[in-house]
């Protein structure tokens, strides 16, 4: 029967089948080493992330405005200094912490020490000792089988007759860990990237039916050269219903012009154009109105209104009339309109396109009414590698969790003729099935039949 | 057909508590037997759960996570699905339905609570991604769920030294085979919970443009993980384990049932048509 050492389990001890983490070499006063030393500790690690989540908590709690539109604006908080000090600090700390530890990576892909002492053994969680009655040779040479047999790499080494084998298998499942955290360096550097403002950016453009705009037209457009302009046409927007009457789809037409080059492309949501790196994506829709607006004392002035932004109505000028035009229906060829004086709202009416419609001494004229489809438009080079770092993430994520890194110790001394055997092994996860594996592993090795179904399943 | 979903998911919301009790009665008064009965009457529970849920999805013309109603009915039917996949692969952690059913009756008994009116997809729904998405947040849930239950029965059974009644219960303390499933069933979750995130990235990068926008819902998503990144952190390089090791599995499912079920009452977010009424 394997031995199991029992241990409690309520009290967090420090055993040998814990983390093997690099020793630090020591700074001897170096300042260098000791900041070293501070960025590679583990513990910084985990306040760090504690710190994030407890800062980023506060982010959804108290959330700024934007000067501009006075809406709360989620981004705000999380690109102001502090926030970016603390990403870098996890930054280093993951790297500082990955290069520490890239040479026990490649001591362990090496494979396990033969030279562990028996006390090393002794106080593994998972171990057995028996004794066997037959040749040491003949037992050390059948567990090496039943280990090869079970996929384990093995290194062995005879010794004053004592026979020392070390066995490893999937060692390629500590890279896991390792490479989880160099993709979250990736991506904390993307996401740094992205905010700093350094490259790409993100605008809108509001684009009329039938009218030309040019990417220099977008708003808060930077990071593109003028030789990277182009222009982009919209010539017409649709919204697509069901039968329920609820919105399936909405569809901007648009056609890009760049110098001699002309195409046709259908914007809708999921399906943004993408062009010199530049994504045009559809994000909301209204009525464009233009016209002329006029008083009695004040004179006339012309307009240009988009419903559903913040240039949706006009002041008839030397009054405080104000036309607020809402919807244009084609059928009718008229412009539903709401009228205010000042803040009070004072009535609704129609004025048909291209005749002037009165109310009290001012008076407005339609020209134009058509629809418009606003486009947010953006660059960000930072997407591929966040797409790299994501990816990376989910593939060593998924690695470190299926392959598991598990690794063996046996010595089998000769007694007069007898084998005596003391085993142990280590697995940083999935112990329980490591247990019952081992238990089956020391079973076979005695020659006792159901190793597996002996185990602790 | 609504009447008929409903009744389907009140027929569920019976079994699921006949189901908590034979569980809750099991552990409580040491009687590994009727554990099994549970497990079988979960089963029968099941039945009409799916097919409540196969009307629902039938009937919508889309998958059951719009609106509180779909949402909490198909996460309740995830974990009773996971439980019942993961008994069946160690039948020791069978115990855990003293956690899970209760926790499953709670949610599909909010579910039916709530409004059933059906809501038409939004346009930027409308992309595989999003089924990648809530697929993996669906399985984060059910594992975490697990891992927390397995946690809270290792807590119980610390705070109160039950005797082991034999059969699969002693097998359980003896071993502590709860703290070590839990460990494992939060590793699995902090995977899924991950994918889940990188999946709703690669779907708003598409829809909007942007791959974080820190909206409420994600930046809690991502607060979640952390905290499950912390506590295998902990279990891994700290020595955390058994007490410890329970309460903060506790804690991180507070945070993430949070994130999940709670900020639709508290912010306005691009998760809104997911998580309201």
């Amino acid at each position: 029967m394997a031995k199991k050492k029992k241990q409690s389990v309520t009290e967090p001890v420090k055993r040998n089948d814990e983390e093997e983490l690099p020793a630090s070499d020591g700074n001897d006063g170096n300042i260098i080493g000791t900041i070293w030393d501070f960025f590679s500790s583990m513990k910084l690690g985990i306040i760090l992330l504690l710190v994030l989540a407890v800062v980023s908590i506060v982010g959804t709690i108290y959330i700024p405005k934007d000067p501009m539109t006075g809406q709360q604006d989620f981004t705000r908080f999380y690109n102001n200094l502090f926030f970016r000090i603390l990403m870098s600090l996890l930054a280093f700390n993951l790297l500082v912490c990955s290069l520490n530890r890239w040479k026990h990576i490649i001591s362990t892909l090496k494979g396990p020490k033969l030279q562990v002492g028996e006390s090393f053994l002794k106080n593994l969680k998972t171990g057995a000792v028996f004794q066997l009655k037959e040749d040491a040779g003949a037992t050390a040479g059948r567990l090496q089988d039943i280990l090869r047999r079970q996929g384990y790499r093995i290194f062995n080494e005879s010794r004053e007759g004592n026979t020392y084998i070390a066995a490893d298998r999937g060692r390629w499942g500590i890279l896991g860990p390792y490479l989880t955290h160099i993709s979250f360096i990736i991506m904390i550097v993307a996401i740094m990237l992205k905010f700093s403002g350094l490259v790409g950016f993100e605008g809108d453009l509001a684009t009329v039916v039938g009218k030309t705009h040019n990417l220099r037209e977008v708003n808060k457009l930077q990071n593109v050269t003028t030789d990277e302009y182009f222009d982009i046409r919209l010539d017409k927007f649709e919204t697509q219903y069901r039968p329920d009457g609820s919105v399936q789809e909405w569809r901007s037409s648009v056609t890009v012009i760049d110098k001699d080059k002309t195409f046709p492309f259908v914007i809708k949501v999921n399906h943004p154009l993408v062009y010199k790196g530049i994504k045009f994506y559809q994000m909301s829709y209204g009525f464009y109105f233009a016209g002329k607006v006029n008083s009695a004392s004040g004179g006339a002035k012309d307009f240009a209104l988009m419903t559903n932004t913040g240039n949706s109505y006009t002041d008839a000028p030397g009054t405080d009339i104000i036309f607020l035009p809402e919807a244009f229906n084609r059928d009718s060829n008229k412009v539903a309109l709401r009228i205010f004086k000042g803040q009070q709202e004072v009535g609704t009416n129609e004025a048909e396109l291209n005749k002037p419609f009165t109310y009290e001494t001012a008076s407005i004229t339609f020209t134009e009414a058509t629809d418009y489809s606003f486009f947010s438009v953006k660059r960000d080079p930072t997407v591929p590698y966040m797409g790299f770092g994501s990816g990376l993430l989910t593939a060593a994520m998924i690695f470190s969790f299926l392959v598991k890194h598990r690794r063996i110790w046996a010595v089998v001394k000769d007694r007069d003729g007898a084998a005596e055997v003391l085993m142990g092994g280590l697995s940083q996860k999935h112990k329980a099935d490591f247990q019952r594996d081992f238990d089956s592993i020391v079973y076979e090795v005695k020659g006792e039949k159901g190793g597996a179904e002996r185990g602790l399943r | 057909m609504i009447k008929t979903e409903i009744l389907l998911h009140w027929g569920a919301v019976t079994l699921y508590i006949v189901s908590a009790v034979l569980f809750i009665y099991s552990f409580a008064f040491q009687k590994p037997e009727y554990m099994r009965w549970g497990t079988i009457v979960a089963v029968f529970g099941l039945l009409p759960h799916s097919a409540a849920l196969a009307l629902r999805w039938s009937d919508a013309g889309h998958g059951p996570y719009l609106r509180i109603y779909e949402v909490y009915s198909s996460d309740a039917w995830v974990a009773v699905v996971m439980f019942l996949l993961a008994q069946k692969w160690r039948p020791a952690i069978r115990s855990v339905g003293t956690v899970v059913m209760p926790a499953a009756f709670l949610l599909i008994g909010m579910a039916v609570m709530s409004s059933p009116a059906i809501r038409p997809l939004p346009a930027t729904f409308r992309t595989y991604w999003l089924l990648v998405h809530i697929f993996f947040a669906k399985a984060a849930f059910g594992s975490l769920l697990l891992a927390t239950g397995l946690a809270v029965l290792f807590l119980v059974r610390e705070r109160t030294a039950l005797p082991a009644a034999g059969g699969v219960t002693k097998r359980l303390t003896d071993s502590g085979f709860f703290d070590e499933a839990s460990y494992s069933l939060t590793g699995f979750g902090f995977l899924m919970l991950g994918i889940m995130i990188v999946a709703g990235a690669i779907w708003a990068n598409n829809a909007w443009g942007a791959y974080w926008t820190w909206d409420p819902v994600e930046t809690w998503s991502l607060i979640s993980w952390l905290v499950y990144g912390i506590y295998l952190h902990l279990r891994r390089t700290r020595g955390w384990r058994g007490v410890r090791a329970a309460w903060f599995s506790v804690f991180a499912l507070v945070i993430l049932v949070f994130a999940l079920f709670g900020m639709g009452y508290f912010y306005p977010s691009q998760h809104s048509p997911y998580i309201s009424d």
